[in-house]
């Protein structure tokens, strides 16, 4: 048999046609609207934020000026892009199928541009943004500039993805000394993670309690151990130290309030990405034959969030010196609430969307996103929106008892 | 005990199940046998509540498993093909966690906990995270889980594949014994020499559909013992200088 010379390039075409497709399929018609309009969204309010600014810029200045402030806001989309591109890189070096790609006769390079591809799926986010911008600054330019902007932003998009991506496989690549005769790529795939003896952990206390206990035990330790809830509980930690600072900033009792409340916000969308991460973190082979009810996985995690945020409420409400009794009381209630509602909107999207963490998270902050912007548009017109996802979110519960896990 | 009635699903266009229907009886290990893309594991994933059939119902101990979610699922034990687990976790604090959700009296949990795993050659890395383990020991882990409570209702989707011969042993006498106290096991495989020295009957799958179900007398009746190769390793891992 005459062995055929084999097309790698045709190959990977197949395989991202493939992918692209295998992920449009699996968002469904509902999903896809909801995404379609977030972007809607978030494109008009980033086309507003720009217009001012822009405008203000042509006055005082005239094109020139606003094509400074222009290329700076698209400058800043491409940079944001790049770190979108090196963050999914990182995470895709992380568990590279290293043996199933050097088992194959494939030119590194496309192992490369797959890897690159993939890695900027995410930064793809950017370009509602970035096309909202541009647009806002269609008529203040004279049209070969904005057209030079537009190719530059397309070439600053795939420069700064291509050194994200690049950054986080050297950051993942070992740099063991029989690895280096090898091209960065391959070094990479070889850097996989090796099977060895781990460390032994304390071991566990058996306990009798109820599967919601249970289930608030296991989120306990693996919160701490696991990178991805780590992280959304550090920042938590991070924004709750924001909020309790702002009192002590010296500034009016008013604006020290909204700064602590705009950590107290922020502290509470961590716990909900939490939430999304530990719910969609539970293996299904694991957890779906194990006598655990809807109740249960949802009182488990909904008590935790609630006492982490009653705690915080209370904590600023207690630093709250400038105001009165009943005032402490009442920024109480109304930080209490919203907050909950907030993390609880997660906790929500991780139950439906289980065990898609992706898309929860995705939808999750999309939604946050929507509700900053509808609250800069129209005071208080955010906690409208987070309103209506709550809902939207609450509707879609009985969802974990019909899941669709392959 | 375990009562599947004209169960069907679909992947789209392609029929996993088409209008499956057989009975696990109290103390009868049923092993499901068929090729690869034949149903077995649908069958297991959808008996075990991972997912929803299209039509059709799964009975475990009289509860159906996808109405009465939780009383179904008290009296069942799902050995996966791939199991996952929480890498961070070690495997005795899966075990401890399973053993709580189940409601299990800690001490005796913990007992047969440690009992298993010495039988399964797994007591010395009970305390390392999942992470750290071999395909087999993850198998070792998936089966200690679902048996720990000492289920009505066995479901073992090639559970022992990975399982060096003296755990797989072990293991075989694990189910047989729980059989003998009254569970029904169904045990899917595609290694017919295990089913055919395990089972009391085997159910075939060919293309989602049961093409013949055959008692052991049908098949032979093999002695319900190792084999002689069986028997040399195992003498050899207990140290035995024969």
């Amino acid at each position: 048999m005459t062995p055929t010379r084999p097309d790698s390039a045709g190959a990977f075409r197949l395989l991202r046609q493939r992918l692209r497709a295998r992920r449009f399929a699996a968002l469904d018609g509902r999903m896809r609207a909801v995404l379609l309009a977030l972007a809607a969204l978030l494109g008009g309010f980033s086309f507003w934020q720009a217009r001012i600014p822009f405008d203000a810029a042509h006055h005082a200045g005239g094109a020139l000026a606003t094509l400074r402030v222009e290329t700076l806001a698209l400058a800043g989309c491409a940079v944001a892009a790049g770190a979108l591109a090196h963050w999914r890189q990182a995470v895709l070096a992380a568990r590279v199928p290293g043996p199933e790609w050097l088992a194959l006769p494939i030119p590194p390079v496309f192992v490369a541009r797959h890897l690159l591809a993939e890695a900027r799926l995410p930064a793809t986010a950017l370009a509602p943004f970035a096309l909202s911008i541009w647009c806002a600054g269609l008529d203040l330019l004279p049209w070969v500039w904005s057209a030079l902007l537009l190719v530059g932003w397309l070439v600053a998009w795939l420069e700064c993805t291509r050194l994200g991506a690049a950054l986080a496989r050297r950051s993942a690549t070992r740099g063991d000394a029989a690895l280096r005769s090898l091209s960065p790529i391959l070094r990479l795939l070889a850097s996989g993670p090796r099977r060895g003896r781990a460390s032994a952990v304390p071991a566990p206390r058996w306990h009798r309690g109820t599967p919601a206990g249970a289930l608030q035990r296991l989120d306990r330790t693996l919160s701490w151990r696991s990178a991805g809830t780590r992280a959304r509980l550090a920042g938590a930690l991070v924004a709750s130290a924001f909020a309790s600072l702002a009192w002590w900033s010296g500034a009016e009792p008013l604006l020290a309030r909204a700064q602590s409340f705009v950590g107290f916000t922020i502290a509470s969308a961590f716990l909900g990405g939490w939430a999304v991460l530990r719910v969609c973190g539970d293996p299904a082979d694991l957890i779906r034959p194990l006598p655990l009810s809807l109740r249960a996985l949802w009182r488990a995690r909904f008590g935790q969030l609630a006492l982490a945020l009653f705690l915080l409420a209370a904590l600023q409400a207690g630093l709250a010196n400038g105001f009165p009794l009943p005032a402490r009381i009442g920024q109480f209630v109304t930080w209490f609430l919203p907050g909950l509602a907030l993390a609880t909107l997660g906790l929500h999207y991780g139950i439906t969307l289980y065990p898609r963490s992706d898309v929860a998270e995705n939808l999750y902050y999309g939604w946050l996103g929507v509700a900053v912007c509808a609250s800069l548009m129209i005071p208080f017109m955010g906690w409208a929106v987070l309103l209506a996802g709550l809902i939207h979110s609450s509707l879609r519960l009985s969802r974990w008892h019909s899941p669709e896990v392959s | 005990m375990l009562q599947i009635d004209n169960l069907s699903r679909s992947y789209g266009d392609r029929v996993a199940l088409a209008d499956v229907s057989f009975e696990v009886k109290p103390g009868e290990i049923v092993g499901l046998l068929g090729a690869n893309g034949a149903g077995k594991s649908t069958l297991l994933r959808t008996a075990s509540g991972l997912q929803p059939p299209d039509a059709g119902r799964v009975r475990v101990a009289g509860h159906d498993v996808w109405v009465e979610y939780e009383a179904a699922r008290a009296a069942l034990g799902y050995a996966a093909e791939e199991p996952s687990f929480h890498e961070e976790l070690s495997a005795a604090e899966h075990l401890a966690f399973v053993a709580e959700v189940r409601a299990m009296e800690p001490r005796a949990a913990q007992a047969r906990a440690h009992e298993l795993a010495a039988r399964l050659d797994l007591a010395s890395r009970l305390d390392e995270p999942v992470r750290a383990y071999s395909h087999g020991m993850r198998k070792k882990v998936s089966f200690l889980a679902a048996i720990l409570h000492r289920p009505a209702v066995v479901l073992c989707d090639e559970a022992l594949e990975g399982f060096d011969a003296p755990s797989a042993l072990a293991a075989k006498d694990e189910l047989r014994a729980l059989a003998r106290d009254g569970a029904a096991i169904l045990f899917s495989s595609h290694v017919t020499e295990t089913v055919e020295r395990l089972c009391d009957r085997i159910v075939l799958l060919h293309s989602g559909v049961v093409a013949r179900t055959m008692t052991r007398a049908e098949w032979g009746a093999p002695l319900d013992t190792h084999s002689a190769l069986e028997g040399l390793f195992l003498d050899l891992a207990r140290g035995v200088n024969r």
